[in-house]
């Protein structure tokens, strides 16, 4: 195997020292080399192009206040089995799906809240009871209220499983819900496979229910669930491949996982 | 108490760096989504703590560290699923003197490895560091970085070799 680096490695400044000046920093050895070195000069002429590209398509601000609603949705939660510690990293939530792959894991429940702020205009065209899965997605039609189940293409059986003062209800298509409602994903499968799945809200926050796992061929449950507090919900559970997901967290096209609106209703 | 950053200052720092830092995301993660998570992560922790940021010789090397350390993260719970396997290919341009097969096989083989072989792993392939540069920036030694660089290139050329 050739080295890591070409011979030229130790003629060029440290990528980071690259990206810097690319990004509008002040170096001074760095603006000396790229004048003299056809590369680095086209990689960060580069660099420039597109982070320019980028800032142009990007809010920091709408950005930054995501990153401080997670923070705070994150610290009213407690830690499972630790009811007086309040902080709980997303990491740790996503280590505790990730291990989630015997049969039936009903194991306490990891809280997530779930919140979605007011915007104009609401969410997708997708309220509950228009599910009518795309082309190449869902083969089953969803629909409201408890069933006892779906079944989708290559196997995949899909349930939520809905807590309610006291009393769980399975559900198998778009749902509702309340303030204090509690919600986990049960997956049955009868073939060995990766899944994931999560919530994830029109203003673009995901929530993980079940972090990317290889799950064996049986029925198992979400380790975590989301529970919801008084604020309005607009969200879309979505469960399917991991590659799957991604693609649709990024797109939102939802035409290759399972995707179910999430809406809040009125409290009785 | 580390000092937190202000929401506004946090604002500027990624309409300046935050391109390179979900580049860099991308690239260490191989998954869009899991990147953007990552970089969302990070700035909570900037914001929770991250005022040191503004008095860095280097706020971008300073911001690297952070999103590495969030990225790991997401490797080694991705370590307890579904492994090594998952991942889009890396289709961000690379430091000029990197080798890119070389950079892309230790890229897939991150999630196999402890904390110290990634923090030495991406500063090797993805920054373009000298041996003296990243024992200085890991708190190694010399003698102890080399050997794990050697270590981490022989298991990359395996890990080459199996493919082709």
């Amino acid at each position: 195997m050739e080295p890591t680096h070409t011979d030229e490695t130790a003629k060029h400044p440290a990528a980071h020292r690259l990206d810097a000046v690319a990004a509008g920093d002040a170096d001074e050895g760095v603006t000396a080399h790229i004048a003299t070195c056809e590369a680095c000069a086209r990689h960060v002429t580069q660099l420039r192009g597109e982070a320019a590209q980028f800032r142009a398509a990007h809010d920091a601000n709408a950005f930054v206040a995501r990153a401080q609603a997670a923070a705070r949705a994150r610290e009213r939660e407690p830690e499972p089995g630790r009811q007086g510690d309040r902080r709980t990293s997303r990491a740790s939530w996503v280590a505790r799906a990730g291990v989630v792959a015997g049969p039936l894991l009903a194991a306490a429940l990891v809280l997530v809240l779930v919140r979605a702020r007011p915007r104009d205009g609401g969410g997708p065209a997708m309220g509950p009871g228009v599910t009518g899965p795309a082309a190449g997605g869902p083969s089953a039609r969803a629909s409201t209220g408890p069933v006892a189940e779906t079944r989708f293409k290559g196997g995949l059986v899909v349930a939520v499983v809905r807590e309610r003062g006291g009393r769980q209800e399975r559900l198998a298509g778009p749902f509702q819900v309340r303030a204090g409602d509690r919600v986990r994903v049960e997956v049955s499968s009868d073939r060995d496979g990766p899944i994931a799945a999560g919530l994830l809200t029109d203003d673009g926050e995901w929530v993980t229910l079940l972090a990317p796992v290889a799950l064996e061929a049986g029925t198992h449950y979400s380790e975590l669930a989301a529970r919801f507090d008084e604020s309005s919900t607009r969200a879309t559970l979505l469960v399917g491949d991991p590659d799957d997901v991604g693609r649709a967290r990024a797109s939102r096209d939802f035409s290759r996982v399972v995707a179910w609106r999430v809406t809040s209703e009125a409290s009785p | 108490m580390p000092d937190p950053l202000a929401p506004a200052e946090a604002a500027c720092l990624y309409e300046r760096y935050g391109f390179f830092l979900l580049r860099r995301c991308r690239t260490i993660l191989r998954d869009a989504a899991a990147a953007e998570d990552a970089l969302q992560q990070a700035f909570e922790r900037i914001l929770r703590s991250g005022g040191a940021v503004l008095h860095a010789d280097e706020p971008l090397r300073w911001l690297y560290r952070v999103v590495d350390r969030c990225c790991f993260d997401v490797l080694r719970s991705r370590r307890r699923s579904i492994g090594a396997a998952h991942g889009d290919e890396v289709d961000e341009s690379a430091h000029p003197g990197v080798d890119i097969e070389a950079r892309d096989a230790a890229l897939k083989l991150l999630a196999t490895m402890t904390e110290d072989e990634m923090r030495i792993a991406v500063l090797l392939f993805l920054d373009g560091m000298s041996q003296g540069e990243i024992a200085t920036e890991v708190g190694l030694s010399r003698v102890t970085v080399n050997k794990k660089i050697q270590a981490l290139r022989a298991r990359a050329a395996r890990y080459l070799d199996r493919a082709s």
